[in-house]
C-alpha cells in the first residue's frame, strides 16, 4: 500500500547495509549473466507478502499489480488511464452499486479453473472479516457485499455512495482478486508465494535474497509477452543497482533523481536514461500526541525552519519539486501556490512563546543517500531555529514496524507512501481509528472525517478535488505534515528494451518489448 | 638528592637514547613523523580547518579540489578538508578511549583469571573465548540497532571486543610470573596475592601490554572508519573518516575525491601508528631489538 511499508515485515529480510548491497550485487553476477531472453529487473527488496490483505512493500505492490487480475487497471503509458482487466464490462453508473461482467476463459494457475465472480465475491469480502485483520481494510470499510449472479456476473454493492472505491481501490492494488478455491485450500492465508495468479508471468522461482524469477504462462492466450523470463534482483541501494547496470549485469533499474544529471552526462554503455515523475508523496509528519509535540506552536515552529527547496535540490538534482500537498500536480485536487515557506525568526518566535527552547527531537527514516541527505540539512536547518534534531536511520523492516510502544514514541519521521492518482487513497489514513496504525501524526478532526466523506460521495471530479484541497489545508495547517516532494526517480535501462512503465515509473512487466 | 638526580639524569638518558634508536629507525621516523602531524592536526582542527565541518552549501556540492575547498566538497556542499581535519579528531579520541579502556579492563580481568582461583580462571577464559569468537562486525551490526548509532556504541563495541585479547595475554603472563622464583619467595613471606600481583607482576608485564596497544590504535582507528562507514558509528553531523568514505562510495560515479579525501588519513594514521608500533616494540623489547 505504501513504500516499503507493513506492519508485517518484521519476518522481511531487508538488506541494508552497504556490504550487503554490493553481496547483493555480486551475487547478481553470474547468476543471470547467461540467462538468454530474460529481462533482468533490480528492485529494493525481496516481497514480503503476495496477499493484497497484507500488501506493504513496493516489491509487493509490483508482484500484485503483475501476477494478480483486477476489474479495471491503471494502464501503461504517459498518462493515468484505467483499462478493464479480467471485466468484460463495468457498469459505474449507479453510486450504490457496481456490476461487473467478466471475461470467460482467464484461467488460474495451478488447476484452479476459471476466474468466477465467487473469486471476485471471495476476493473482496475477505477484508471485512475481523478475523482476517486485513492491512487494507480502511479501503474496503464502504463496501457492503458483492452478491454473484452468475458464473461471471456480479453486482458490488456499497453501504453509501463512494466514488472513490473504484478509482483508488479496486483498480488498484488492493482491488486485485485471488483465486478462492486456491487460497480456502491454503486456509485462507499465504505470505511471499502466490498461490494461483493469472496473466502473461508467474512465479517460476524464488531465493530469498538472491532472485525471483518470473517465466512466461504457457496456458496464457492474450497478447504475447517479449520475454520469456521477468528476474528481479534484490539490490536495496540504488547505486549499487547503478554499478550492476553498468556492470551488464541488469537492464532495467529505477535510481535517484539526483543522479539524473550523472547519469545523462555518462550514460553506462548501452543506457538509456529517463526521468519518471512519481506520485509517491514524501513527507515529514510530527505526532501530535507526543507530549512534546503536543503544542501546535512547536509543530509550526518545526514547518517554519525547513529550507524545503534546499531540501529537494539536494536529493532530486534540482528535478524535483516542492510538493503543496499529498496530490501530485497535474491530478484532481492538486493545491497550487500554496507550498510553505521558511521562516526562522518566526519559528524562533514560536518555540519562545511555547516555551520549548532548547528542544531536541529524533528523527526516524529510513536510512538511504536521499534520505540521509535530507534529514541532514533539516538537522541543520532545525538547528539554526534553535532545535536539536537527532537523527536515526533506520532499515526499512524497523522503521515500518508499529506496534503500540513504537507509537506511543514516535516524534518527526520523514517517509514516502506510494501514491494512487485518486488523492483520496492517501488522504483516507489520517483518521482516529488510524492513529497507532498508519496515521502517525496522530491527526484527528470531525471536519476533515466529514470532507472524507464528503469527497468520497462526490461524483463530479471538480467538486471532489476542490475537497481534497481543503483537506491538505487541514493536514498542514494542523503542524503535524510538511510536504516535501512527490519524488522523481531517474529510470536506466538498455537501449535493446522498451521499457514499459506506469505514468509514475513503476514496471508493467508484460508490456516490456525488445526494441527493434 | 644526589642519587635522585642521578637515577633521573639516567632515565632521561635513557628516553633520549631511546628515542634517537627510534628515530635512526626508517620505519620509525616515518611512524614518528605521520603520528606527529595526524596529532597536531587533531589537536588544532579548529584552527586549521578553513570553514565550519557543518556548514551545508548545496549550490557548492560535489566540488574538486579548489584553491577555496583544497579537499573539495561532498554532497551538502561541506568542505571535505574541514570534515577530514574534525574526522581525525574523533578517531584519534576513540582509539585512545578504546585502548585505555580495553587495556585498564583486560590488565584487570586477565591478572584476576591468572591469579585467581582456578573456576574463576575457567569461567574468564570461557568468556574471552566466546567474545573473541565473535567478529567485530557481526556483533556491530547486531548491537547497533539496539543500543543506535554513536560514538559511544562505537567505543562499547571496540572495548568489549578487545578485552579479551588484553586479558588473555596478561593471564597468561601473570601465570607465568607466578611460578617466578620471586613470587614464591615473596608468597612466602606471607605477602598477598592481591599485593603481590599489583606491586610486583603488573610492573613485570605493562610495559609490552602498552607496545601491543600502541600497535593496536590503528586497528581501532581503522574500525570506528569501518563501523561509520556501515552506519554504526559516528552520527552527522559529527565527521569521520569512515563517514566521508561512505559519501565517497555514494557518489563516487559524480567524484573519486571524497574516497581519497577519506582513505588518505586513514592509510597515513595507520601505517603512521603501525611503523611506530613495530619500532617502539624494537626498540624497546630487547629480545627483538636488532642484532640482539
Amino acid at each position: 500500500m505504501f513504500s516499503s511499508k507493513s506492519k508485517l515485515l518484521l519476518t522481511t529480510c531487508i538488506r541494508t547495509s552497504k556490504a550487503a548491497a554490493v553481496a547483493s550485487c555480486l551475487g547478481v553476477v553470474g547468476m543471470t549473466g547467461a540467462m538468454a531472453d530474460a529481462l533482468r529487473m533490480a528492485v529494493p527488496s525481496d516481497p514480503s507478502y503476495l496477499d493484497p490483505a497484507y500488501w506493504g512493500s513496493t516489491v509487493d505492490q509490483f508482484l500484485i499489480d503483475n501476477l494478480y487480475p483486477r476489474l479495471g487497471k491503471y494502464a501503461a503509458g504517459d498518462e493515468w488511464k484505467i483499462e478493464l482487466d479480467v471485466a468484460k464490462s463495468v457498469d459505474l453508473s449507479d453510486p450504490m452499486k457496481i456490476s461487473f461482467e467478466l471475461k470467460p476463459g482467464v484461467m488460474w494457475s495451478g488447476g484452479y479453473g476459471e476466474v468466477t465472480a465467487e473469486d471476485v465475491e471471495y476476493s473482496f469480502e475477505r477484508h471485512l472479516d475481523p478475523e482476517m485483520e486485513s492491512g487494507v481494510m480502511t479501503e474496503f470499510e464502504h463496501l457492503k457485499d458483492v452478491e454473484v449472479t452468475g458464473k461471471y456476473t456480479g453486482i458490488i454493492h456499497l453501504i453509501e455512495p463512494a466514488a472513490t472505491f473504484w478509482t483508488s481501490t479496486l483498480v488498484y492494488t488492493s482491488g486485485a482478486i485471488i483465486s478462492k478455491a486456491a487460497a480456502e485450500e491454503a486456509g485462507g492465508y499465504f505470505e511471499a508465494t502466490p498461490l494461483a495468479t493469472t496473466g502473461p508471468y508467474m512465479l517460476s522461482e524464488f531465493e530469498p535474497g538472491n532472485k525471483l524469477v518470473l517465466s512466461a504462462n504457457p496456458d496464457w492466450s492474450g497478447e504475447a509477452v517479449d520475454f520469456d523470463e521477468i528476474v528481479l534482483l534484490p539490490i536495496s541501494d540504488e547505486n549499487a543497482a547503478e554499478l550492476a547496470f553498468a556492470a551488464g549485469e541488469i537492464d532495467y533499474t529505477r535510481s535517484s533523481a539526483g543522479n539524473y544529471d550523472t547519469l545523462i552526462a555518462n550514460p553506462p554503455e548501452g543506457a538509456v536514461v529517463s526521468l519518471a515523475q512519481t506520485l509517491d508523496p514524501l513527507f515529514l509528519g510530527i505526532t501530535q500526541t507526543n507530549e512534546k509535540l503536543s503544542d501546535i506552536r512547536v509543530r509550526k515552529a518545526i514547518q517554519l525552519s525547513l529550507d524545503l527547496p534546499t531540501i529537494i535540490q539536494a536529493t532530486t538534482g534540482g528535478h524535483g519539486k516542492q510538493a503543496t500537498g499529498f496530490i501530485a500536480e497535474g491530478l484532481v485536487g492538486h493545491r497550487d501556490g500554496a507550498a510553505l515557506t521558511r521562516d526562522v525568526d518566526q519559528a524562533r518566535a514560536l518555540l519562545s512563546e511555547a516555551g520549548a527552547d532548547g528542544l531536541t527531537v529524533r528523527l526516524d527514516y529510513v536510512k538511504n543517500t536521499e534520505r540521509d541527505i535530507a534529514a541532514q540539512i533539516m538537522q541543520a536547518n532545525m538547528a539554526e531555529a534553535g532545535i536539536a534534531l537527532e537523527l536515526n536511520g533506520q532499515d526499512e523492516g524497523t522503521f515500518w514496524s508499529v506496534d503500540e510502544i513504537r507509537a506511543a514514541d514516535l516524534e518527526l519521521h520523514l517517509k514516502s507512501w506510494t501514491g494512487n492518482p485518486d488523492g483520496y487513497y492517501t488522504m483516507q489514513y489520517f483518521i482516529e481509528d488510524q492513529i497507532g496504525y498508519w496515521n502517525w501524526e496522530g491527526f484527528a478532526s470531525d471536519d476533515y472525517v466529514a470532507l472524507l466523506a464528503e469527497a468520497r460521495n462526490a461524483q463530479d471530479e471538480a467538486v471532489r478535488g476542490e475537497i481534497y484541497k481543503q483537506m491538505q489545508a487541514m493536514l498542514e495547517d494542523s503542524g503535524s505534515f510538511v510536504f516535501i516532494s512527490q519524488e522523481p526517480t531517474a529510470i536506466l535501462h538498455r537501449d535493446t528494451i522498451e521499457p514499459g512503465i506506469l505514468p509514475d515509473g513503476r514496471p508493467v512487466f508484460h508490456a516490456f518489448r525488445k526494441a527493434d | 638528592m644526589s642519587v635522585e638526580r642521578t637515577n633521573l639524569s639516567n632515565s632521561s638518558n635513557a628516553i633520549v637514547s631511546g628515542f634517537m634508536r627510534l628515530v635512526a629507525d626508517p620505519m620509525g621516523a616515518i611512524g614518528v613523523v605521520l603520528v606527529t602531524l595526524l596529532i597536531l592536526s587533531a589537536v588544532f582542527a579548529g584552527v586549521l580547518a578553513p570553514f565550519d565541518p557543518a556548514a551545508i552549501n548545496v549550490p557548492a556540492k560535489l566540488q574538486p579540489p579548489t584553491w577555496t575547498h583544497w579537499l573539495g566538497t561532498d554532497q551538502l556542499g561541506r568542505d571535505v578538508l574541514s570534515r577530514a581535519l574534525y574526522g581525525g579528531r574523533i578517531a584519534l579520541g576513540v582509539a585512545l578511549i578504546s585502548t585505555i579502556l580495553a587495556v585498564s579492563i583486560g590488565v584487570v580481568l586477565g591478572m584476576i583469571a591468572g591469579f585467581g582461583p582456578r573456576w574463576l580462571d575457567n569461567l574468564l577464559v570461557l568468556l574471552f573465548d566466546t567474545v573473541r569468537a565473535y567478529p567485530v562486525i557481526i556483533l556491530a551490526l547486531a548491537v547497533g540497532p539496539i543500543f543506535g548509532a554513536g560514538l559511544t556504541t562505537v567505543i562499547g563495541i571496540l572495548v568489549v571486543t578487545s578485552v579479551p585479547y588484553y586479558g588473555r595475554i596478561v593471564r597468561t603472563s601473570v601465570i607465568s610470573a607466578s611460578k617466578a622464583d620471586y613470587v614464591e619467595a615473596l608468597m612466602a613471606m606471607g605477602m598477598s596475592r592481591t599485593r603481590i600481583v599489583v606491586r610486583h607482576v603488573l610492573p613485570n608485564i605493562i610495559g609490552p601490554i602498552l607496545i601491543l596497544a600502541s600497535m593496536d590504535i590503528p586497528v581501532y582507528i581503522a574500525a570506528e572508519a569501518g563501523l561509520s562507514f556501515l552506519g554504526v558509528g559516528v552520527k552527522p553531523p559529527q565527521s569521520s573518516w569512515g563517514l566521508i568514505l561512505d559519501d565517497g562510495y555514494k557518489f563516487i560515479r559524480q567524484t573519486y575525491w571524497l574516497v581519497i579525501a577519506g582513505s588518505v588519513p586513514l592509510i597515513a594514521a595507520t601505517l603512521g601508528f603501525t611503523f611506530l608500533g613495530e619500532a617502539l616494540r624494537d626498540t624497546f623489547d630487547p629480545k627483538l631489538r636488532k642484532g640482539v
